[in-house]
């Protein structure tokens, strides 16, 4: 029974249960979780003083589940009139802080005086603790070529223990586990944005409260969204990726009954 | 349809990759090997400008010490040549030692001890025993010093290895359905922004 | 003397890195944020070898007219492309844009969510609950999945809760066995490097 399906089949299932819900939507319920939660409290009690630090490590591989999730913070963020300096550690994460940058700057904000571009630093464990160190000698210049010396928003930030929050994009390195091993000198919160393949293993530094909370995957983003109310890509995408979540479950419990069926005559054989 | 020449690009690319679930084809070598030459272009940029900021600028104002690693980092060419690659291994070492050195200053204090702080919790909850249950027996599991005789030590890895399965259960589900909202993302991409057949 | 020398230099450079980070002392801090500086700058260097060493070998493979040679020019044409975009017009210019929106966003993209159908796949296949590990694997996955799914509240209004509760309780009890395991070995590890007796990373003997 096994070897007359062909795994096509299967394909074009898994297929068609992404593509029908994005043309007839289902409106599933989505339930909060508590560490998305989390986050979008604490950012909340966010003012404009409060400088933040924010990571954007993922390259464009990634971008369905941590993208949502960087558009619902810009979203949230533009609202909150924050100052942030963006940093990345993986060579493509320069592409992610220009998306930032230009949803915040629509949102008000200004170049200089509230968000500052410091590129992207090779090394990363190195960088990452040569940058939390002296962030001025670690990136002499920002992106666009001015003197880091010479921005009003890094004029009393040094190093990272200067930074109200960081917020980290993870996908590969440096992840949870190095940003956690260098910002531990410093004392600063910790938010960290995973992938939901990630989240299994960032839990963890949650539990230990060495990070304080965790927005995981597409699920995130959409639960993020919904705390927003401001609905986008991510709540759309929610009842797609519950009907592909079904077929992987039924394909797993399928493939177990057929297996013990055979299994079972076999041993009558 | 859309018409810009880039969202075109991207959709064919993208049904060159997925071609692949068919069988190998040249298509989805292509899109193979331009993904490999510009993901190279793109590290090459990103890292020749880190270069000129801190190492070329740096050096044009009159900071000497910047030719030490600069030096260094030129030392890494040599490996293309078989009589000279001996002269790569001082990058290579300072490198390695350099980031293992890094990793350890933070390992003891963040990954040993807070680990290990945050595990001592009080036993007044099913969920607290549980978890204190599980990181215990998970560690007796990777004991290998001496192998598990009594009963006690044997029941203790079982229960190990039975935490680690449901582990490894965890991420196996997380990985699938990480995969999943990757699909969705390609898809979504495919028939909204360049067919424009759903919104 | 050619794997002594750098094996001291290397430790060395560690030791003052090691010592800075326990000892309050400014000289010391000041050379250990000079040699992580140094390492960044080696670390950028090495990723401009990557890609040269990367550029050899395709045009080795052109110049040996091999099967995937037309590949490779393929491969040598966009890499050219965008290198020159990004070092004579800049990363915000559009040419370099194009590149990266045109091939490696949704190629990568492509890629990564491709395995999706192959684990669909070895579900069907392979994921079978021929043993109590096997099936405690599988019911945690099972679980965790109906709970991150919408659709699992509308089964069962308690499997997003015992998801969390799988993923908050025991999967993080055994990852954090794990983590504190490999953080064992990782300070053994480094303490062998340190030490120069782990010298694998310098290569062959000449």
């Amino acid at each position: 029974m096994k070897k007359a399906l062909d795994i096509r089949w299967l394909y074009i299932l898994l297929f068609l249960s992404i593509i029908v819900p994005m043309a007839r939507p289902l409106g599933l319920p989505l339930k909060m979780g508590t560490w998305t939660k989390v986050v979008w409290d604490t950012l909340d009690k966010l003012t404009p003083n409060d400088v933040l630090l924010i990571c954007p490590d993922f390259n464009p591989s990634i971008e369905s589940e941590l993208g949502p999730q960087r558009d619902a913070l810009i979203y949230h963020l533009g609202q909150k009139g924050v100052k942030a300096i963006f940093v990345t550690f993986v060579p493509q994460g320069t592409q992610q802080t220009k998306k930032f940058i230009t949803g915040l700057e629509a949102a008000g904000r200004k170049y200089g005086t509230d968000l500052v571009d410091l590129g992207f630093l090779a090394g990363e464990e190195t960088a990452l603790a040569a940058f939390f160190g002296d962030m001025k000698k670690a990136c002499p210049k920002d992106a666009r070529g001015t003197a880091t010396a010479d921005i009003p928003l890094l004029k009393n930030i040094n190093t990272a223990r200067d930074v109200k929050l960081l917020i980290h994009f993870a996908q590969s390195l440096p992840g949870t586990a190095e940003y956690v091993r260098q910002l531990g000198p410093y004392g600063i919160t910790f938010v960290e944005c995973v992938s939901t393949g990630a989240m299994a293993t960032s839990v963890t530094y949650v539990q230990s409260k060495q990070a304080l909370g965790l927005i995981a995957g597409l699920q995130g983003a959409a639960e993020y969204e919904m705390l927003n109310k401001h609905l986008a890509y991510a709540t759309t995408a929610m009842d797609s990726q519950s009907l592909a979540y079904t077929v992987f479950i039924g394909a797993v419990i399928a493939g177990n009954v057929i297996y013990y069926i055979e299994r079972k005559r076999a041993r009558t054989k | 349809m859309s018409t810009d020449l880039t969202v075109w690009l991207a959709g064919i690319l993208t049904l060159c990759a997925y071609s692949f679930l068919y069988k190998e084809n040249p298509f989805y070598r292509l899109a193979e090997y331009l993904l490999v030459g510009v993901g190279a272009g793109y590290a090459l940029v990103v890292g020749w400008t880190n270069i000129l900021q801190k190492a070329i600028q740096p050096l044009q104002k009159g900071q000497i010490a910047v030719l030490i690693p600069v030096v260094l980092g030129l030392l890494l060419f040599t490996r293309f040549s078989r009589k000279q690659a001996w002269l790569s291994r001082y990058p290579i070492a300072l490198m390695v030692c350099i980031g293992a050195a890094v990793a350890l200053s933070g390992t003891i204090k963040e990954q040993l001890i807070k680990q290990i702080g945050a595990t001592m919790l009080p036993l007044n909850s099913f969920d607290n025993i549980v978890f204190v249950a599980g990181v215990v027996t998970v560690l007796s599991y990777f004991f290998f010093t001496f192998k598990p005789t009594t009963a006690i030590q044997r029941g203790s890895a079982l229960v190990g290895r039975s935490f680690l399965m449901v582990a490894f259960g965890s991420m196996v589900g997380s990985v699938a359905m990480l995969r999943t909202s990757l699909l969705i993302g390609r898809i979504d991409f495919v028939f909204k922004q360049w067919f424009h057949i759903l919104k | 003397m050619r794997r002594e020398v750098p094996v001291f230099l290397g430790s060395a450079a560690g030791v003052v890195i090691l010592a800075a980070y326990f000892i309050n002392y400014k000289p010391l801090a000041t050379l250990s944020a000079e040699l992580m500086n140094w390492g960044i700058i080696m670390s950028a260097f090495a990723l401009c070898l990557a890609s040269v060493n990367l550029v050899r070998k395709h045009v080795n493979q052109i110049a040996r007219k091999e099967p995937v040679a037309p590949f490779s020019l393929a491969l040598l044409i966009v890499f050219f492309g965008i290198t020159l975009a990004g070092l004579f017009q800049g990363q915000n210019s559009a040419g370099f844009t194009f590149f990266y929106k045109g091939i490696l966003e949704p190629v990568s993209a492509s890629f990564y969510g491709m395995l999706g159908f192959y684990l669909l796949s070895a579900a069907f296949r392979t994921f079978r609950a021929r043993s109590y590990e096997a099936t405690l694997l599988l019911l945690s996955a099972l679980a965790v999945m109906l709970g991150r799914a919408t659709i699992g509240s509308l089964i069962w209004e308690g499997f997003p809760g015992l998801a969390e509760w799988f993923l908050g309780t025991p999967n993080a009890a055994a990852d954090r066995g794990v983590l504190i395991g490999a953080s064992l070995g990782l300070l053994s590890s480094g303490v062998r490097l340190m030490l120069g007796i782990d010298r694998a990373y310098l290569g062959s003997e000449e």
